[in-house]
């Protein structure tokens, strides 16, 4: 098996229970957004199994291809687990640094878009942007 | 008059990466061109072919060694033109090796197309004078057996961040399993920074690691597509400090085995 094939398996893969330094998960849109149906829900499995006292944040990163796709990103199920528990929220851009100033632009309009139909309501402080390399081939 | 040194570096900082503006500034003047000299030979680019014959595979090397710059060299980035991988000892003649030996102050190295067992044994003698500087790897599209991959690995005890795009074990089913010929490493690598592992087919090799290198310290986990995420996860619990996951399969559960640097 290379991919949690079940969600049982993916949740056991990923039970985050013994991490006790955790401070951020991180999710791609795409992979939030795509194929599967239930994946908002994995998700929430996963952020249920969070016992961290460090944890503060959940990054959203968008990549290239992410930028002009109509993703439909399942703010529903970021509530639910906010009701869990707080979070910030971060939209975070990873592209090579030559596409980072349209970049920017697309996600700003998309960030703002989402908060226009208060689909973000329930964050105490609206999501912050950031902006990274793809990789750890650092200034790329 | 002398421009101040520090608003030169504000200047240089906030050029970055861009290497055609970079050059403009170095050509105002020699004390420009000084400041800017680190900057624009810090990253160094090896590729088979190339559209100018002048960098094809290791003809840059020698032109930067005849100016004295392969010591601001940092960030080596040996890129692949074909589906075949042309790195081979075979590349490396006397000289090559001479100046290729002379990059001493690397600290990230990115290979595409690497296939390690083309190395073996005596990876050393091409890849051991990183050993002191090296904190970065990233393999993409690499290939060997999980004993080489290790082996390789050990060479660098600075290393703290590891990214392997692809890795295709060449091991059969029986060498993989064999505990009991695990090479001594060279050095236990620090791995105190990033792991990011894509299409990686192997719990094995993730438990010889954690085995061989006395347990794992990464701060941050990317792992898709990668057989022993949980052994991984467990092996840096104390010190991970950020996970990314993906609850969903992006486009295909097939690995695609294509550079991916371009987006």
């Amino acid at each position: 098996m290379v991919f949690a094939e079940t969600n049982e398996g993916f949740l056991q893969d990923f039970d985050l229970s013994r991490l006790h330094s955790l401070r951020s998960l991180e999710v791609t849109a795409s992979s939030v957004s795509q194929t599967r149906a239930d994946a908002p829900y994995l998700l929430r499995d996963v952020f249920s199994t969070i016992t961290s006292p460090e944890f503060s944040e959940i990054i959203l990163v968008f990549q290239r291809p992410d930028l002009y796709r109509p993703y439909h990103i399942p703010f529903d199920a970021f509530r639910e687990m906010y009701s869990k528990r707080k979070f910030r929220l971060v939209f975070c851009l990873e592209v090579l640094k030559k596409y980072r100033t349209a970049g920017l632009e697309v996600m700003r309009r998309r960030m703002d878009s989402e908060i226009a139909q208060q689909r973000l309501d329930f964050l105490a402080s609206p999501p912050t942007l950031a902006i990274r390399g793809r990789n750890f081939w650092k200034g790329d | 008059m002398t421009f101040p040194q520090d608003i030169l570096e504000i200047i240089i900082a906030d050029l970055g990466n861009d290497i055609w503006s970079l050059k403009a500034f170095s050509t105002t003047c020699y004390s420009w061109y000084l400041a800017a000299v680190p900057c624009l030979h810090r990253t160094l680019t090896i590729e088979e072919r190339h559209s100018d014959p002048a960098r094809w595979e290791f003809k840059p090397l020698e032109k930067l060694q005849k100016m004295d710059l392969l010591p601001f060299v940092k960030k080596l980035w040996i890129r692949a033109s074909s589906y075949d991988p042309w790195l081979s000892p075979r590349k490396f003649d006397r000289q090559t090796l001479r100046y290729f030996s002379a990059l001493t102050t690397v600290q990230q190295l990115r290979i595409e197309r690497f296939d390690l067992s083309k190395f073996m044994p005596g990876v050393e003698r091409y890849f051991g004078h990183f050993a002191p500087t090296l904190q970065s790897i990233s393999l993409t599209i690499s290939s060997g057996t999980q004993r080489q991959l290790l082996y390789f690995l050990a060479l660098f005890p600075n290393l703290d961040d590891i990214e392997i795009e692809y890795y295709p074990t060449t091991d059969s089913g029986a060498a993989a399993n064999r505990g009991s010929e695990v090479a001594v490493p060279f050095s236990v690598p620090s791995l105190r920074g990033q792991l990011k592992l894509t299409h990686f087919p192997s719990e094995t090799i993730s438990r010889d690691m954690i085995t061989l290198f006395g347990g794992l310290r990464f701060r941050y986990l990317d792992l898709f597509s990668v057989e022993g995420s949980r052994l991984l996860l467990g092996a840096c619990a104390d010190t991970l400090q950020t996970v990314r996951v993906y609850p969903a399969i992006p486009n295909s559960a097939e690995p695609t085995p294509t550079l991916v640097n371009s987006y």
